[in-house]
């Protein structure tokens, strides 16, 4: 009997990988359906400080998460506080004025709105990945907010 | 729609038109996925970084700066996201550029559809060769099979390095299947003794 290779080519290694870890269905159905949050001429606020991230591994699971996103001359600063299998969110729009304030996720989404002082807060929002759709009172563009697992 | 460019698919995508984003993403979902798996994340991490990497893209239509290099911003951010799941699990990339084997583990469940022992020990030896190893074999190894500008921007390293480094990879990838052949091979002749 021949010993078998020990010399694995490029289509053998192709042909192994697609067979033993092939992308799931799922997860390419939800690229698919990641399109429907497609937003027209919404400014990015992108995630600039998330406190979980700030000395990983000692975090203290009972703290608020503090998360800011920033855009073009506007800052929203989220603090998310766990309940079970759901969140809450505080929020501050910097600078402060009422708005409009989607969040959005996977299932669904819930509108608040922002108070004169930029503040909202939203209970109840699934563990999951969110984001923010932020319309300000007299603004021609609304802002959304990077996608957050929280 | 094949034989449009991935800047037009994206124009045409920015535009509201899902087809031309369902071409994308059956053209990059591989090189995401062959990313995150290669990082060792879990299915379930490997799917969220994975969804993560879309939802970016889809904050990002219309705004890229260089919409000719799709497949390499998607690699860069789902590598980015790779590390940022792996950083706040409070795991780090045991030296992602060490050339070292990983602790040989158990057969991962996926070992099971492979009926072929060939196979099989190609698939575990893969999952002990260095990281940075099992990131590029796997990005070079997806489907449709990616350019090398896509592959350097899924590890991070420059494009002249792929080649060498794919040899050297390749390389670890023998020692270790030619390893499992010796077990193999003891086992029987122990076996049939």
């Amino acid at each position: 009997m021949a010993e078998p290779s020990t010399d694995p080519t490029d289509a053998s290694l192709r042909s192994v990988i697609e067979r033993a870890d092939p992308v799931p269905p799922a997860v390419v159905e939800a690229a698919r359906a990641a399109f429907t949050w497609r937003t027209i001429d919404a400014e990015l606020a992108e995630l600039t400080a998330d406190s979980a991230m700030a000395g990983a591994g000692v975090r203290s699971s009972s703290a608020p998460r503090l998360l800011t996103f920033e855009g073009p001359g506007v800052e929203v600063e989220v603090e998310v506080a766990e309940s079970g299998p759901t969140r809450r969110l505080s929020g501050q729009l910097v600078p402060i004025g009422p708005a409009q304030v989607t969040v959005r996720w996977a299932g669904g989404t819930t509108e608040v709105a922002a108070d004169d002082l930029g503040r909202f807060a939203v209970d109840g929002i699934p563990a999951s990945k969110v984001s923010l759709l932020v319309l300000r009172t007299g603004a021609a563009q609304p802002i959304v907010t990077s996608w957050i697992s929280i | 729609m094949l034989e449009l460019s991935t800047s037009e698919l994206l124009e045409q995508a920015a535009a509201g038109n899902s087809s031309a984003w369902d071409e994308i993403v059956s053209r990059y979902s591989g090189l995401v996925w062959a990313v995150a798996r290669g990082f060792a994340l879990s299915m379930a991490d490997a799917a969220d970084v994975s969804q993560t990497t879309w939802l970016r893209l889809v904050e990002h239509l219309g705004k890229l700066r260089e919409p000719e290099h799709l497949g390499g911003w998607l690699a860069t951010t789902a590598r980015h996201e790779c590390l940022r799941t792996l950083r706040k699990s409070g795991r780090e990339v045991v030296a992602f550029d060490a050339d070292i084997d990983i602790e040989s583990g158990e057969p991962t469940p996926e070992a099971v559809v492979l009926h072929d022992e060939q196979d099989r020990l190609v698939w575990l030896s893969l999952g002990e060769i260095p990281q940075r190893c099992q990131v590029l074999l796997r990005a070079l190894a997806s489907t449709p099979p990616p350019s090398y500008d896509e592959v350097s921007a899924a590890l991070g390293m420059p494009i002249g390095s792929i080649g060498p480094t794919r040899a050297r990879c390749l390389d670890h990838l023998k020692k270790r299947l030619q390893a499992h052949h010796v077990d193999t091979g003891r086992r029987t002749r122990e076996g049939g003794a």
